[in-house]
């Protein structure tokens, strides 16, 4: 089965909010 | 017949080869994208040193040009094109993340404003790229195309309806060639009439997301006028977004009814198929944020994170947009196209006119 790239967009973003709030992820520069 | 999009409707990788080979692709996105957002960084730093005033040329429009330069002159060797193909999901990554920025409240209320505006705006761009196609003669089916694409979503849409109404490959790659020869147009036209008319921030961005059919394009020319007519041209473009499936099903029955193309036997299995799943995503974390689940710096991170997707989406624009092969398409779709879009255009700023006035902050 393969997932749409609607999907794999959804379940990456959602990872990386994850991350953010563990705080894995941190002060993001731009 | 040269298709300007190659038409894939979902990234498969299943190995870690396949993995790799996205790499060439996506290290040539970050490299245009960040050599547009150090050229503007530049500019900007080189006016403050002399102490002169430069205009401020967003670092989403120089992505687009570099990505242009080279697509266009030496060319994207095939090792790229895996990569380079991901763009339209860091467009939905980037998008999802967004919600961060929006409260459930203000996109329910936005959303909803949006959503009146959408049905007009659906009703009017059929009406009227119905009529065009009819008076170039353009195929029955490129017209449907051509319609769908104008009032929807752009390429996706076109390529959902593709499959739904059982037309041509000649006709989806004239009808994306067109869409997107208009989003390259629109990505200079729309913020040079923005400032013009001293539109608000959320007045243009609602505009941008109604009038500019490819989500990507869309997003673009928002975020040129300014970092919130971004954010508002897509939250209107994903409200638009969301109504692919009732349009395309729409189509779907109107060729069936007419023989031209097999019935669609479970309308709601056919809906949710067609539905755009990243909006849920911008809906969950919109809700989510909403809840007060993120501190602030938090909220930082993540619309940084989303800046960084758009990044890769706008510099994969320029590098997918091949003008010989969009010039080689012939004049009469996108005639069409232009004509639609300035119709549909000049009505949505009329339509965004009237509810700036009574329902936009």
């Amino acid at each position: 089965m393969t997932l749409s790239r609607d999907w794999w967009a959804v379940i990456v973003a959602t990872a990386a909010v994850l991350l953010v709030k563990l705080g894995v992820l941190a002060r993001i520069p731009w | 017949m040269h298709v300007v999009v190659d038409p894939k409707p979902s990234v498969v990788v299943s190995t870690p080869r396949q993995l790799l080979g996205l790499l060439p692709g996506l290290a040539l996105l970050a490299l245009v994208g960040y050599a547009g957002k150090f050229t503007e960084q530049s500019i900007a730093a080189y006016g403050k040193a002399h102490h002169l005033t430069l205009p401020n040329i967003e670092y989403v429009l120089w992505a687009i040009v570099f990505g242009l330069i080279v697509s266009n002159t030496i060319g994207v060797p095939r090792i790229f094109e895996r990569g380079i193909d991901t763009y339209e999901f860091w467009l939905k990554t980037g998008i999802v993340l967004l919600g961060v920025r929006f409260l459930l409240g203000d996109v329910g209320r936005l959303g909803g404003v949006s959503l009146v505006c959408v049905a007009l705006e659906l009703l009017v761009s059929i009406a009227v790229m119905t009529a065009l196609g009819r008076f170039f003669r353009l195929s029955p089916k490129l017209t449907s195309l051509l319609a769908i694409g104008a009032s929807i979503c752009g390429v996706s849409a076109i390529i959902a309806a593709k499959g739904a109404i059982e037309a041509d490959d000649d006709d989806a790659s004239y009808a994306i060639a067109a869409i997107l020869a208009i989003g390259a147009i629109s990505l200079l036209v729309f913020p040079l009439i923005g400032h013009a008319l001293g539109m608000t921030d959320n007045a243009y961005g609602l505009w941008v997301g109604l009038a500019v059919d490819n989500t990507a394009e869309a997003t673009a020319a928002g975020a040129l006028f300014s970092d919130a007519a971004g954010r508002f041209a897509v939250l209107a473009k994903t409200t638009r977004n969301a109504t692919i499936g009732f349009v395309v099903l729409g189509y779907a029955l109107y060729w069936a009814r007419k023989g031209g193309a097999a019935d669609v036997a479970n309308k709601a299995a056919f809906l949710w198929q067609k539905f755009p799943k990243f909006v849920l995503g911008f809906v969950l974390v919109s809700g989510v944020a909403t809840a007060g689940f993120f501190s602030k710096p938090q909220i930082a991170d993540i619309a940084n994170l989303s800046r960084w997707a758009f990044l890769l989406t706008f510099a994969g624009i320029g590098l997918r947009t091949n003008l010989a092969a969009i010039a080689r398409q012939g004049w009469r779709p996108l005639a069409v196209g232009v004509v639609g879009e300035v119709v549909v255009a000049a009505l949505t700023l009329a339509m965004i006119a009237g509810a700036a006035q009574r329902f936009l902050p």
